[in-house]
């Protein structure tokens, strides 16, 4: 892995834990707290044995723990930022295995940069929208709600099927 | 669809539907990052894929041991490509010198990008048709596979020893003034040695060099006449007779010591023809020099082992092939079935020297685990010289070949009989 990629991917580790935290912290739920420290050795643990599947069990319990922690009233900020952290860090751990494959250094760094960027961008992307999103209170009745999910999955479903035929 | 995308979609899905069930908008704003992501997938997405790729080596033909360094160039004609991914097939027992097989790098518009790699591979003829692309956004979630063509092919020949000294000398089939030819006419003589002076000896003969250094004698030098002959070389590629114990099999020893006879005696200025007895019979038709040597070893280089053919095939034999009277070397390491055939090719007139490669002792004694095995094993030791022995007294020539001793001394130390 390249050294920027390194300290980017150290960097999100600790935002989301720091974060999970102390969203959990605040609003006092203990075991949400201890889960998100478990995650720790988690890490630690998992990243030598290199297998992808342990990256995508640990974003699956960072989103499910964020997602009890929003139904638990713990704060709405944290816990999308939290999240957004863990989608990042789970990004770069998967590339991890990519990055030893090519033999030119010139090659995987130039890669690993324009990665990064993009990373960066959609992350912080996601995060303003998200936050925004929590700024503006609507009140939607629950028909309109549904039919906007339905409507946005319909769209996504739309979208993958016309470039599986392209 | 990738495990990667299913993999996010699942999650926004489930994050849509547990704020629906929940009647929680906040849970809905989790799965934004996650939109968001896949939103950028897709705008970086490749769209129209314009490459030219070619694959070039550093030789086309190459020996067992050399590294052979491979150049790929790829040329992007089309709009930026951010993310690509190249695949370069793994051959059987390749060792990779330098380098690697898998490359991931960006391409701009109108760039060429240039990889290398270095490998070894045993003997053998290695083709590519096309070149592995994967094109993708930067985080992979949408692929594209790409086979550029770009065909090549490299022949690895198999390795062959330099042979000094062979006392093996057969009868000339051929009487030329040599292989090569040339518009003024020759002595057709060739020097051969220096003897003691006979009475009776031309005086032209005389070594008067050696004589005024020896002022109480003559001596005079002796020539020999430029005569060739007819070499076949006949290799046995018979799984049956190869093979002899799990995957273990003689045929690379049998192929090695074909290509060193095979250079021996073509610069020997003998006419040199051979047949590989496989499934596909490949023929090689007498001729002279390295053109010759080069076809011999393009032929041994993409031999493999048959499982369909017998030495049967022999009654047939061209005689365009193995000329009248010719030597046939017959490389195999031989059943107690052959017999009868070998023995009716002696019989025909062909002057027969057998060379049987023999499985390494240190590896049969390390295998002959149980008393069993080490009886079957020296039944079979027992069989193979009684065979030899039935070679030996109709009046073949035989060279057994223990392959734990290398080729070179085995051939110089073979004794012939007297005919």
């Amino acid at each position: 892995m390249e050294k920027s990629t390194e300290i980017a991917y150290r960097i999100f580790q600790f935002a989301t834990i720091f974060l999970l935290v102390s969203g959990f912290g605040i609003a006092k739920i203990w075991l949400g707290v201890i889960i998100i420290l478990i995650m720790i050795p988690y890490w630690s643990i998992t990243r030598h044995l290199q297998r992808k599947i342990y990256s995508w069990v640990s974003l699956v319990i960072f989103v499910g723990v964020a997602a009890c922690g929003l139904l638990s009233n713990a704060s709405s900020y944290l816990m999308v930022a939290g999240v957004s952290s863990a989608l990042a860090c789970w990004e770069l751990e998967d590339q991890l295995p990519k990055s030893m494959i090519s033999s030119i250094p010139s090659v995987t760094s130039s890669c690993e940069k324009y990665h990064l960027k993009i990373l960066a961008i959609a992350i912080s992307t996601g995060l303003i929208v998200a936050e925004a999103g929590l700024f503006l209170k609507l009140t939607l009745p629950f028909g309109l709600v549904f039919l906007a999910a339905v409507l946005v999955l319909f769209c996504i479903f739309q979208l993958f099927s016309l470039f599986k035929r392209n | 669809m990738n495990t990667k995308l299913n993999f996010i979609l699942l999650i926004i899905i489930s994050l849509f539907l547990s704020a629906l069930d929940r009647r929680n908008g906040n849970l809905c704003l989790l799965a934004i990052p996650f939109l968001v992501y896949l939103g950028t997938g897709l705008l970086f997405s490749p769209g129209d894929i314009q490459f030219l790729a070619s694959r070039t080596f550093s030789s086309l033909r190459s020996n067992e041991n050399e590294p052979i360094e491979v150049f790929l160039t790829i040329e992007n004609y089309g709009p930026a490509i951010h993310h690509l991914h190249l695949y370069e097939p793994a051959l059987p027992n390749m060792y990779m010198v330098e380098g690697s097989l898998e490359q991931r790098f960006t391409i701009s518009a109108g760039e060429k990008v240039e990889f290398h790699y270095k490998f070894q591979v045993p003997r053998g003829w290695y083709t590519w048709q096309t070149i592995k692309l994967t094109a993708s956004d930067p985080f992979g979630l949408f692929k594209k596979t790409l086979q550029l063509p770009a065909e090549a092919r490299v022949l690895v020949l198999p390795k062959e020893s330099a042979l000094q000294r062979f006392n093996f000398h057969p009868k000339p089939t051929l009487r030329t003034t040599g292989p090569y030819l040339s518009r003024m006419a020759g002595s057709g003589i060739d020097f051969w040695g220096v003897r003691e002076y006979h009475p009776g000896d031309s005086m032209r003969l005389l070594y008067w060099q050696k004589t005024a250094r020896h002022p109480q004698c003559f001596f005079s030098k002796e020539f020999e006449r430029e005569e060739m002959a007819d070499i076949g070389l006949l290799l046995d590629a018979r799984a049956v007779t190869n093979q002899y114990y799990g995957n273990e099999n003689l045929f690379e020893y049998s192929i090695h010591a074909a290509a060193t006879l095979a250079k021996y005696f073509l610069s020997s200025g003998n006419r040199v023809s051979m047949l590989l007895l496989s499934d596909n019979l490949a023929r090689i038709f007498p001729g002279y020099g390295k053109q010759q040597l080069v076809r011999i070893l393009d032929q041994l280089a993409g031999c493999t082992l048959g499982e369909r053919v017998t030495l049967e095939t022999l009654k047939y034999l061209p005689g365009r092939l193995f000329p009248s009277h010719s030597v046939i070397l017959i490389i195999s390491p031989l059943q107690s079935q052959d017999f009868s055939t070998i023995a009716r090719l002696h019989f025909k007139g062909y002057q027969l020297l057998l060379l049987k490669p023999s499985p390494a002792k240190s590896f049969l004694k390390d295998h002959s685990k149980s008393t069993l095995d080490s009886l079957a094993i020296r039944a079979s030791n027992l069989e193979q010289a009684v065979l030899l022995r039935r070679f030996q007294q109709i009046g073949i020539d035989v060279i057994d070949w223990n392959v734990d001793q290398s080729l070179i001394q085995t051939l110089q130390s073979a004794r012939f009989q007297r005919k």
